[in-house]
């Protein structure tokens, strides 16, 4: 897919506001703001799926970080159970991104919008 | 200690669907913590972003050799994300845990319907160039048309 360039100009202030929304997002929910900065790279920032979902995990480490800041200073942070989903989640990622490189950029836009509305039936169904 | 392994396992199956989806895998983390371990949803929220930032390092590895790392517009993005996190968290601290699950989940639905919907919509045109002669008045079905806002 070749993907038009916006002037550099808005292509920042986009970004901006993207980061706004995906922070806000990450913070309230502890969930690392991801799974709104993706559709937001590619529907108005008009990224490549793969190439939103690469640069959205760098994003998300330092939304993660900052919001982990808060949960530390309250005391909410369990440890032990922390460095071993940590531990988990190191090799996952491995095998997740080396996964994520080999499907095709429809196939994974697909795959994407399933994981959201999976996501939001359980959200609205679970509370 | 049934309880750490048990965050191990959550923590690979996470990191799988991290890297894949590009979400780091708190998606997955924290219903996962809340509902097999029993963990409290603050807590669980606590250890997902403590196991987010691993997670993510490890599958940004593996997508800097691709070259699928855009880290200019990274660098623009980080900073208002940084602060906005900082504002939502503190305002996840004073509100009960139901009303951020439901009020996600709305935004959450409508996203990925809208995301499913420019997936049909491409493929539909995709399958419309690739037919014989007759139809296709545009060429390859490229340049999707997606409407920002």
């Amino acid at each position: 897919m070749t993907q038009q360039q916006p002037s550099a100009g808005p292509a920042r202030a986009r970004g901006i506001v993207t980061g706004a929304i995906g922070g806000f997002v990450s913070g309230l929910t502890g969930i690392g703001g991801g799974t709104v900065m993706v559709p937001l790279l590619t529907g108005f920032l008009r990224l490549p799926q793969h190439r939103a979902h690469a640069t959205s995990l760098v994003i998300v480490i330092f939304a993660a970080g900052a919001a982990l800041t808060l949960y530390m200073s309250r005391g909410d942070v369990d440890w032990p159970m922390a460095a071993a989903a940590a531990g988990g989640g190191i090799v996952g990622g491995q095998i997740g991104a080396r996964a994520m490189h080999r499907v095709p950029e429809l196939k994974l836009r697909a795959i994407f919008a399933l994981f959201l509305l999976a996501v939001g039936v359980r959200l609205l169904v679970l509370g | 200690m049934d309880d750490v392994l048990g965050a191990l396992l959550i923590g690979l199956a996470g990191g799988i669907a991290g890297g894949l989806l590009g979400i780091g895998g708190g998606t997955l983390y924290v219903p996962a913590l809340v509902l097999l371990l029993g963990v409290e949803q603050q807590v669980a929220q606590g250890i997902s972003l403590a196991a987010i930032i691993p997670t993510a390092i490890s599958a940004t590895t593996a997508n800097v050799r691709r070259g699928y790392v855009d880290g200019r517009l990274a660098a623009t993005v980080v900073p208002a994300a940084l602060v906005l996190a900082l504002v939502g968290a503190r305002i996840a601290g004073e509100l009960g845990d139901d009303t951020l699950s439901r009020i996600f989940g709305v935004v959450v639905l409508y996203v990925g319907g809208r995301t499913l919907f420019t997936v049909w919509r491409r493929w539909r045109r995709e399958r419309a160039a690739a037919a014989p002669a007759a139809s296709a008045p545009e060429g390859e079905g490229e340049g999707e048309v997606e409407h920002g806002r």
